[in-house]
């Protein structure tokens, strides 16, 4: 066992970020990092991700990759959680980014027919977000996830791709145009339509959970 | 954008139970805690082992010249982002030529022939430095203006001065192009984008479709002939035709300003039709498109040998097909792309270097490139 296996991800990635000044160690801490946390990544995106990766054009393998590069890439901007937390809570906390990271990835790549090589989405993420609390208790969305089974696969879907963007960081919820196009598509709607079929699935999924006792603040227009 | 109305809590629940179904990827610490998702199966083989870069091992150049007493040769330049599609390909498996993506256009150049054998001496070491101080734009440029700071152009580092000099070269790149009235993909891939670049009468126009899916072309369209700040100042031409055809559905023109604006930020293309209607839009960048050339051979096998005559420290070498054999062959060894001070300084660097390889070393615009 090499000694950089004993380090924390932290120090993995500060190594990383420092390869000015020994790309060697940079190289051997990236390897480390990669082995301690593919298979979770591999794990997660070969999980009922196929319309995503589908519609974004990319396999799991690809997403796999790229996420661990870009990752490599932004390692400076990876900071420590609190010094308090279990070696499971920070090595969750590692993983999340990464997600991150894999999710924006995906909105760049869904969003193709804007420009096929920028990455505005990936340029928003911020480790902060990692942190985040859960918005409701697991009683709660075990009822959301009860009301997404009333939906249709289609209603599903757009709510699906909806949710993507908003975790990029499209806080009111807004699909680029491409996106919204590639949606009209394979659904054989119109854009206008995408979005009245979004509205009438939130509005089905509040009453459902309002059914059930549970009030979702505000509107849903 | 398609405005959505959103209800922010509703909409937090709905993504956190979609993470739980596996649809969504978790991206906070309790998501995580919940998925428990490490994959238990054989890895595909692309994923099975971390490979940082095809290049030569650094350890191995090391411990040789320590054995010898030699002091490693290190050269540093201004450090430019690296493509991204070669990159992920050199950080994880070594793909070959073919995994080097973007395309080309139109006809190719062609230089002077001329390579050397492989050098027997300790190996030259290629570091990539970091941006210098009087840059304006890119991500690792610490003075950029925060407009600057990130450039969809693939640029990490845009000096101030010195870029807009007449005859300096870029390499145009298009995206695809999006409908104003949400035509579909399909739709579009009927329709060809053809441009021209320059203010001479009869300068050539090139045509591809208007569209190609992502993975037939993942960075875009780059035009195969660079084009110089002489001709991006005397305009830039782009006609929208159905396929095949010469009639003129939309079209744009624009004399481009080369200044940090445009290399950082690139150009937003309206193409509009007769009645100044908006039909379609598209993003152009201008690219650098200098490579610092370490050697051409006839096959990848006989390059692969060249290359264990570097270490390539923090920088990706590039291994490229070349649309004609000229200079000795149809393989290229390269660094790059760079703006032309960087390739100009680097290449100073290379040949002061005492290696058997040096003749080879030259600056080419990449025109008979097979991929950017």
């Amino acid at each position: 066992m090499s000694a950089l296996e004993s380090e924390t991800d932290v120090a993995l990635l500060r190594r990383v970020a420092n390869r000015a000044g020994s790309a060697a160690e940079a190289r051997a801490a990236e390897g480390v990092f990669y082995q301690r946390h593919v298979r979770f990544l591999y794990g997660v995106l070969v999980r009922k991700k196929t319309e995503l990766l589908s519609a974004a054009g990319l396999s799991a393998e690809d997403l796999v990759q790229e996420t661990f590069m870009r990752t490599f890439e932004r390692a400076h901007t990876f900071t420590e959680g609190p010094a308090d937390h279990s070696p499971e809570h920070t090595t969750a906390r590692t993983r999340a980014w990464l997600g991150s990271v894999a999710t924006h990835l995906l909105a760049d790549h869904m969003n193709r027919l804007r420009e096929v090589s920028a990455t505005p989405y990936l340029e928003r993420l911020s480790v902060d977000a990692v942190d985040e609390a859960d918005p409701g208790e697991s009683k709660t969305i075990a009822l959301v996830s009860e009301g997404l089974d009333r939906l249709t696969e289609r209603e599903r879907d757009i709510l699906r791709v909806t949710a993507l963007y908003k975790r990029a960081g499209e806080e009111h919820g807004r699909l680029p145009n491409a996106v919204a196009q590639d949606l009209s598509k394979r659904w054989g709607t119109t854009n206008d339509n995408i979005r009245a079929i979004r509205a009438r699935a939130m509005k089905k999924l509040e009453e459902f959970l309002s059914a059930q006792g549970v009030q979702a603040k505000g509107r849903i227009q | 954008m398609t405005d959505e109305k959103s209800n922010s809590e509703l909409d937090a629940l709905v993504a956190r139970s979609l993470v739980e179904r596996g649809e969504l990827i978790p991206t906070t610490v309790e998501e995580v805690l919940e998925t428990r998702a490490d994959y238990d199966g054989e890895l595909p083989r692309a994923l099975e082992r971390y490979e940082p870069k095809p290049e030569p091992p650094e350890a191995q150049p090391v411990k040789a010249a320590s054995r010898n007493g030699d002091a490693l040769r290190v050269l540093s330049y201004i450090g430019v982002g690296a493509a991204m599609a070669a990159a992920i390909a050199a950080f994880f498996v070594s793909r070959g030529d073919q995994q080097i993506q973007g395309e080309h256009l139109g006809t190719t150049r062609a230089g002077p022939a001329g390579t050397m054998p492989v050098a027997s001496q300790s190996p030259v070491v290629i570091r990539k430095g970091s941006c210098e101080a009087s840059c304006c734009g890119g991500g690792e440029c610490a003075s950029a203006e925060t407009a600057y700071t990130s450039c969809p152009t693939e640029r990490t580092c845009i000096p101030c001065a010195g870029l807009d000099q007449a005859d300096r070269l870029y390499r145009v790149r298009l995206g695809n192009v999006a409908s104003a009235s949400g035509q579909t993909a399909a739709a579009l891939g009927q329709l060809d984008l053809c441009v021209s670049v320059g203010s001479t009468p009869g300068s050539p126009w090139v045509c591809e479709p208007a569209y190609l899916p992502a993975a037939t072309r993942p960075r875009g369209r780059f035009l195969a002939k660079a084009s110089s700040v002489d001709e991006l100042v005397g305009g830039v031409s782009m006609e929208l035709r159905p396929k095949g055809q010469n009639k003129v559905l939309a079209a744009w023109r624009s004399g481009i300003k080369v200044g940090v604006g445009s290399l950082c930020k690139g150009v937003s293309v309206n193409l509009q039709n007769e009645q100044h209607e908006q039909v379609g839009t598209l993003s152009m960048f201008l690219e650098r498109t200098y490579y610092v050339e370490l050697a051409r051979r006839p096959d990848r096998a006989a390059l692969d040998e060249v290359a264990t005559a570097f270490a390539f420290d923090g920088r990706t070498p590039r291994f490229m097909t070349v649309s004609s054999d000229v200079r000795g062959g149809g393989h290229v060894l390269a660094l790059g792309p760079f703006d032309k001070p960087e390739a100009e300084a680097l290449l100073r660097e290379l040949r002061g270097e005492p290696t058997a390889l040096g003749a080879g070393f030259r600056i080419d615009n990449g025109d008979d490139y097979d991929a950017h």
